[in-house]
């Protein structure tokens, strides 16, 4: 029973050594295994007598945890934790990526990169023909502009009321200044912009409208890049 | 990619969003198989790029969070410009006037 109980401090330490690599570990997977450990640990301590010291290994866990903490305060690099740091890594990506997407959203950045804007089911291929072909997409870019100036001759005048989501405002502000003028027609001119490249793509769908039409049959889905029908998804019964 | 929609009142802007929205829920039901992707100009064979249901998930909360803000203040009758920026609703532009 003697040389147990003296082994027990060094299981501590072995166990504080392990801790430090788990720590990086999801919170609730390192609990599950700790609580699964104890449980083993305290079962065995009752059926084999001389497997009690090994519940030394339950210091070990708040000592772990301590060490690891005071490491990361005092900014040493922690060799254990960069390899199990890994393990919540993809889970993670996803997020980090956008809301670095959001973060770089501006309409005074000019993104050149592909964006999925939107995505439709279509009955059949006369319905998304009919879609594209309405207003005001097709219904000639001229168009567009020819209103949009109309509304750049009023804004000369007028005042602009600006909203905006992922502002704490909750109101409608009043600007009258001549910068939230400007910035409505930057966006307009941008918007217009845009529209041109969409309305070249929507032309060769069009030129292709009998070869599309053919491949696809029935029902599918559309996904819309940067605001242009890009790919077409058929749709079987068995997909919803 | 910036685009611009015009309306003319709000329940018009509800309608639209909310039309949207309904139909990104559903293109979320739908499971692609990357062997089924056409791309739409030539019918040819295409890709589709792994993040496009992340960013569709974000559109619709965009949305959402717009409909919420439209919601508390519908009374406006003018030219209403909704700006979306990548699909999303972003800004509202209200201008006293009419078009026609």
């Amino acid at each position: 029973m003697m040389q147990y109980t003296m082994l027990l401090p060094f299981i501590a330490i072995f166990t504080a050594l392990f801790i430090i690599g788990v720590t990086r570990l999801p919170l609730a997977f390192t609990g599950l295994v700790m609580a699964a450990i104890a449980i083993i640990l305290g079962v065995a301590s009752f059926i084999y007598r001389p497997a009690m010291p090994y519940l030394g290994l339950l210091i070990g866990v708040p000592v772990g945890y301590g060490f690891s903490f005071l490491m990361d305060k005092l900014g040493i690099n922690n060799p254990l934790k960069l390899q199990s740091k890994q393990v919540p890594e993809n889970n993670g990506k996803r997020r980090i990526t956008r809301r670095k997407r959001r973060d770089h959203k501006s309409i005074y950045v000019s993104e050149t990169t592909g964006h999925v804007t939107d995505a439709r089911i279509f009955e059949n291929f006369d319905e998304f023909l009919q879609s594209i072909s309405m207003t005001p997409a097709l219904n000639t870019v001229l168009e567009y502009i020819r209103k949009i100036s109309i509304i750049k001759n009023e804004l000369a005048q007028q005042q602009v009321l600006v909203y905006e989501v992922g502002k704490n405002q909750h109101e409608f502000i009043q600007l009258v200044d001549a910068d939230s003028i400007d910035e409505v027609n930057d966006v307009i001119q941008r918007a217009i912009r845009d529209r041109v490249m969409v309305s070249n793509k929507i032309n060769s769908i069009l030129s292709n409208k009998e070869t599309i039409k053919e491949i696809i049959g029935g029902r599918f889905m559309v996904i819309y890049i940067d605001g242009a029908p890009d790919k077409i998804i058929p749709l079987y019964y068995n997909q919803e | 990619m910036i685009d611009v929609q015009i309306f003319s009142s709000f329940s018009d802007v509800l309608n639209y969003l909310e039309t949207k929205r309904d139909n990104l829920l559903k293109a979320l039901e739908v499971k692609v198989e990357n062997n089924d992707v056409l791309n739409a100009v030539d019918g040819s064979f295409g890709e589709l790029s792994e993040t496009y249901r992340d960013e569709i998930e974000d559109i619709i909360s965009d949305i959402n969070s717009m409909l919420k803000k439209i919601r508390t203040s519908n009374d406006y009758i003018g030219i209403i410009i909704l700006v979306e920026e990548n699909g999303s609703p972003s800004r509202i532009y209200m201008i006293p006037g009419d078009l026609i």
